[in-house]
């Protein structure tokens, strides 16, 4: 597993087409089509869009940090935060829970991505929401 | 005091919520000692609710469980932290600390736990890399394993203080074929040399059907079916026939009623 | 992000330039609301956007179901790339009234 992209930001709107941008480097390099770089980047968009949102409440202090590895079939993407831990089960989706914030772009995160789960953060601190998607074919 | 339950794992009725939001309804479990159980379920079914729970991470709305005789709910911190400690996980991605050497991640429960002497925890170490075939490899950082080494490096993590039991969130997934498939004999394997008990969280149909005494079938949050490999093959249950012939959902759109659906949260 | 309103026959344009995202999507949103409370039907135009997340999206729902109350047409033009997967992704492209480019709309 290579660590392709380190990167951190600040829990704030104004940083997400910088991640945007990062994801799509990132993508590009591992090969992705435009498609599927199109659709990760949202995936990692509506991720972030959370943390900021729910994890940091508005806090712009708060941090986020980006990791993207290639590993032999996948790529991984390990979004961290710093703030209050938050159960696994935020991460379900279920139909009805279109209009609850965050709804629908968790929605399009599992849509998008082939596994979305938390990882115990190594310290306890904060949460690590790991994203996984296949690598193109060929 | 409620009477013994019979396998390791006993869940019975148990509710879950999160927020209003009910994610698990009212969920049987029975695990015999020595089983290999596979929970299945596409996202959102509640499958890892269910496992989290198993691990007394979450707790209930209502229900009992009981694992490893222990009633998980109520008990007391120190009684857990000792069940725990015969209590393996094994997460979907190894969840190794890049900073140590896989060695190092490996002996951690060890040295955390217990008393022995360094040799004898290196040697222990060695012994489940040699069964994890990660001979050699005791000294490399996680960053430079592969995908089905850093899963094979997090298991032999989960088995070095030899547990009764132990979870495993998402074995193959993300793994090619062939990796997968030499995880899938290296459950098997383990359990038979070291007779444990195995509960398998994943949504890979190929590797519940290969490993499985029996599967546990959830749909949002509801058990299905629980039956031998051969009775989830058979079952009349469309859910469960669609699940294995991977049928995609229904993609026609009642748009009057989606919108309706985003913009009130009711159908 | 840049929008631009225009009229085309008895419509307000809104078109939208570069990136929608949770940063800049209430303006978007604000702007909607707005035109569709004068009583005016809108073209949402697409052609020059390169990305729309999820608040944005809900702010398409939410302006089309005002549309549809008041009696008035939302209508999507000219989608491409990243926006009309995302528009696929959520099955609103069978949703949301949607045409090619501004000949289609006719008076």
């Amino acid at each position: 597993m290579k660590l392709i992209r380190y990167e951190q930001y600040n829990a704030c709107t104004t940083q997400l087409c910088k991640i945007r941008t990062e994801v799509r480097f990132a993508c590009q390099a591992m090969g992705y089509p435009e498609t599927d770089i199109n659709l990760i980047a949202l995936a990692i968009d509506e991720a972030c869009t959370n943390i900021i949102r729910f994890a940091y409440c508005g806090d712009k202090s708060g941090r986020i940090v980006l990791e993207v590895y290639q590993a032999e079939s996948q790529a991984i993407f390990l979004l961290r935060d710093f703030a209050e831990c938050i159960e696994e089960s935020c991460l379900e989706v279920k139909s009805k829970c279109l209009t609850e914030p965050g709804g629908l772009g968790l929605q399009l995160i599992h849509q998008i991505m082939d596994s979305v789960q938390l990882i115990p953060p190594p310290d306890s601190v904060g949460n690590i929401l790991e994203l996984k998607k296949r690598l193109p074919q060929g | 005091m409620t009477s013994a339950p019979q396998g390791i794992i006993e869940v019975k009725g148990l509710v879950s919520h999160y927020g209003k939001r009910k994610i698990l309804k009212n969920v049987d479990l029975s695990v015999q000692k020595g089983e290999i159980r596979v929970i299945m379920g596409g996202s959102g079914s509640g499958k890892s609710t269910l496992l989290n729970h198993l691990l007394a991470l979450l707790k209930p709305t209502s229900g009992s469980i009981f694992v490893d005789g222990v009633d998980v709910v109520n008990t007391d911190r120190k009684t857990l932290s000792k069940l725990r400690q015969k209590t393996g996980v094994a997460f979907q991605s190894g969840a190794l600390f890049s900073s140590m050497t896989v060695g190092e991640n490996i002996k951690l429960p060890l040295k955390r736990h217990t008393r022995l002497d360094d040799h004898t925890i290196d040697i222990m170490t060695r012994l489940k890399l040699e069964l994890m075939n990660l001979a050699g490899f005791e000294d490399l950082m996680p960053s430079e394993l592969s995908g089905g080494m850093l899963k094979r490096a997090g298991l032999a993590r989960a088995v070095i203080m030899d547990p009764k039991l132990l979870f495993f969130d998402e074995p193959s997934a993300g793994l090619d074929p062939v990796t997968a498939v030499e995880l899938d004999e290296l459950i098997l394997k383990l359990r038979d040399a070291m007779n444990m008990t195995v509960v398998v969280v994943t949504h890979e149909l190929e590797s519940a059907f290969k490993i499985a005494d029996k599967i546990t079938v959830l749909f949002d949050g509801e058990i299905a079916i629980t039956g031998t490999v051969d009775e989830i093959k058979n079952s009349r249950d469309e859910r469960i026939q669609n699940l294995i012939n991977r049928r995609p959902r229904n993609e026609t759109v009642d748009a009057e009623q989606y919108i309706k659906r985003l913009t009130t949260g009711k159908n | 992000m840049v929008y631009q309103q225009t009229k085309h026959l008895h419509y307000q344009i809104l078109k939208l330039t570069g990136e929608v995202d949770l940063h800049n999507s209430p303006q978007v949103r604000k702007q909607l609301l707005a035109i569709l409370k004068n009583g005016s039907s809108v073209l949402v135009d697409f052609s020059s956007l390169s990305y729309i997340d999820s608040s944005g999206i809900a702010t398409l729902v939410e302006a089309f179901n005002l549309a549809k109350n008041s009696k008035l047409l939302l209508t999507i033009v000219g989608a491409v790339g990243a926006p009309l997967q995302v528009l696929e992704l959520t099955n609103l492209n069978k949703v949301f009234h949607m045409v090619d480019s501004l000949d289609d709309i006719k008076g």
